[in-house]
């Protein structure tokens, strides 16, 4: 038979059942098109965290109370705050480190006359605009004294100073954190999202003032230190490890990460760990996908061995005209994968509208989530369809090849 | 001096079914010249089909000789069978056997796609085809839309559009009535004085007539041939 032969003969006999051939490779549509919207939204998630994390630089080193090794198993749920004031001073001792700072996280309510709202309160330190490094709007930022002395200043993201005083100049004015009054001494300018937190709605004071007069507690939430530039960070972690054991007390000369009270992480940490969530669930995903194409595939080797029933009599009129085994076997996969294919091509299409759909809604909320339609999804997405086009197509092609012509020719 | 086309040698047939042999065709032995209109006749059950579809390359005998165009053609596998039908016959079928749905021409050129003739030549073949059986104005038409009796010229046109070396014509006028059986069978007495051989199975006598020499068939033997 000749390659357009085939191909028409596919078509027309796809075309006699039209709803019948689209509500077949429905299964098929839909197993591609999830497979691509899986695979764009992995992309453009995995693209928009790493751009998160990748803001931070990878000089950064951070420190948080842990119960053994978070890359290890779950995290242990019951952690000791352990982290404190003495240790971040301990490790700017170790003179590796350009900056360190120590920071306590809440949320309480901030107000400001009738202005009441919500908001995270960071107590922070001189040096954190060093790690972070921020432009204020006007005023000032923290100094030694105000962290020393418990001083009840407090500088506010932009978006919090506006919505708390409106066009009023917010600085020497009186901001309330629950019964707590503090003074407003900066305002910091426009600073975006960093660990998808709205820094520009946040309020800063010192972290002194936090522990004593906010929370009433010693420990911080985490420390973040900068390296200087010529020391390698892995060399700088096992430095601050061993300077923080022997601060908490820890007996570990083994290096057990498990035995620490406390964990050291990096930028390519946290990069590692979203590697890996990202693999997982893509895992999870082309499972899900890989199902949807067997549920498909089988409605097509269902619909074609009908469709051989039904065509009985065309199968023995062809082979009486002459037509081998082989070319009936053709023409009856032929017919699969062109379904099968006609599926994955909507499959294909679908999912790119899918994607930019959810790539447009997701852009309302995460103003850096960008749209990626990966090409080698799409190659594969039509590979796959044609594979399980033969797959699923085999059998009942069989099927039709090896009707007797005599008994085909009489059936009724 | 007319071309010796097939030549039977004690050709036998039976079938086996759960152990059980049931014999068909004992020791048939018969030539066909190129050029003859034949006509084997004979009850249902007589073994007529069975000896057409052994003709037609459609199934083997279960011992004796089959020659075509003096080749020993008795023990084909299956694959040079389809290309002998391919090749060397035209068959009419009782039920026509038209593609459903499927515009004249579409079914008329069938042959020619296992033919692998080029996509060029088709649509000439297939005109000059229904020309023979007057239907080339139907071209177009879904075969759906055809009369039983337009319907078998569709297939004529089908079998002879490859120019086989013989027609094989199984019960042609079984679904049709008088008149257009007559039709059918003018034509194919047509076809043969323009030089096409034609063998037709019918248990008609009336058909039967039409043609030049008619074997009757009984219980699985040749019981005349004139």
């Amino acid at each position: 038979m000749l390659w357009n032969d085939l191909v028409k003969s596919s078509t027309i006999s796809i075309k006699r059942n039209k709803s019948r051939s689209a509500l077949t490779i429905l299964g098929i549509v839909i197993g591609i098109a999830s497979v691509i919207l899986m695979l764009s939204i992995g992309k453009s998630a995995e693209g928009l965290i790493l751009s998160q994390v990748a803001d931070l630089g990878s000089d950064l080193l951070f420190v948080e109370a842990s119960a053994g090794d978070p890359t290890q198993g779950p995290p242990n749920p019951f952690i000791e705050q352990t982290i404190t004031l003495d240790d971040a001073e301990a490790i700017e001792k170790t003179e590796l480190f350009g900056a360190v700072s120590a920071i306590l996280a809440s949320t309480n309510t901030v107000s400001h006359e009738q202005e009441s709202l919500f908001a995270s309160i960071n107590g922070i330190d001189e040096g954190y605009i060093d790690i972070f490094p921020a432009d204020l709007l006007y005023g000032r930022f923290f100094t030694e004294s105000d962290i020393e002395s418990n001083a009840r200043v407090a500088v506010l993201g932009k978006d919090l100073a506006e919505d708390l005083f409106g066009d009023q100049d917010p600085a020497g004015m009186k901001v309330k954190v629950g019964n707590v009054s503090f003074r407003v001494i900066g305002v910091f300018d426009e600073q975006g999202t960093r660990f998808f937190q709205d820094l520009d709605t946040q309020m800063s004071i010192p972290v002194t003032t936090m522990q004593k007069d906010l929370m009433g507690v010693d420990h911080v939430s985490y420390l973040v230190a900068r390296t200087l530039p010529d020391i390698d960070l892995d060399y700088a972690k096992d430095e601050v490890r061993f300077v923080l054991r022997d601060e908490h007390n820890i007996d570990n000369p083994q290096r057990d990460l498990d035995l620490d009270d406390f964990y050291v992480s990096s930028q390519s940490d946290a990069e590692d760990i979203i590697g890996v969530v990202g693999s997982v669930l893509t895992l999870l995903l082309s499972s899900i996908a890989a199902i949807s194409l067997l549920v498909g595939g089988i409605g097509i080797m269902n619909i074609m061995l009908v469709s051989v029933k039904e065509r009985t009599r065309e199968i023995g009129l062809r082979k009486a005209i002459g037509a081998t085994r082989k070319e009936i076997m053709q023409q009856f996969l032929a017919e699969a994968v062109l379904l099968t294919l006609t599926g994955g091509i909507i499959g294909v299409l679908g999912g790119i509208m899918a994607s930019t759909f959810i790539a447009l809604v997701a852009k309302q909320f995460l103003s850096d989530w960008s749209l990626h339609i990966p090409i080698n999804a799409i190659v594969l997405g039509v590979i796959v369809a044609t594979v399980v086009g033969i797959a699923f197509g085999v059998y009942p092609a069989k099927q039709a090849a090896n009707l007797d012509p005599i008994e085909a020719l009489r059936y009724e | 001096m007319s071309q010796l086309l097939i030549q039977l040698d004690r050709i036998s047939k039976e079938y086996v079914n759960d152990g059980i042999k049931t014999p068909v065709l004992f020791d048939v032995s018969f030539n066909i010249n190129e050029g003859e209109f034949l006509a084997i006749m004979g009850p249902s059950g007589s073994g007529k089909s069975t000896l057409m579809h052994i003709l037609g390359f459609l199934d083997t005998a279960s011992s004796g000789k089959y020659l075509f165009k003096g080749q020993d053609v008795s023990s084909l596998d299956d694959n040079k069978l389809a290309l002998m039908r391919r090749h060397e016959v035209g068959f009419v079928f009782q039920a026509f056997n038209l593609l459903p749905r499927t515009t004249v021409l579409d079914n008329v050129t069938l042959p020619m796609v296992y033919g692998k003739i080029p996509l060029s030549k088709r649509k000439e073949m297939a005109l000059n085809a229904l020309n023979v059986v007057g239907l080339e104005h139907r071209l177009d038409h879904l075969s759906n839309q055809l009369s039983g009796g337009e319907r078998q010229r569709v297939a004529i046109a089908r079998a002879v559009a490859n120019h086989p070396s013989i027609i094989f014509a199984d019960e042609p006028t079984g679904n049709l009535d008088t008149k257009t059986s007559i039709e059918v069978l003018e034509m194919f007495q047509r076809l043969n004085r323009e030089g096409k051989t034609i063998l037709m199975i019918t248990h008609e006598q009336e058909a039967a007539n039409y043609a030049k020499r008619i074997i009757t068939i009984r219980d699985g033997k040749v019981v005349s041939d004139k």
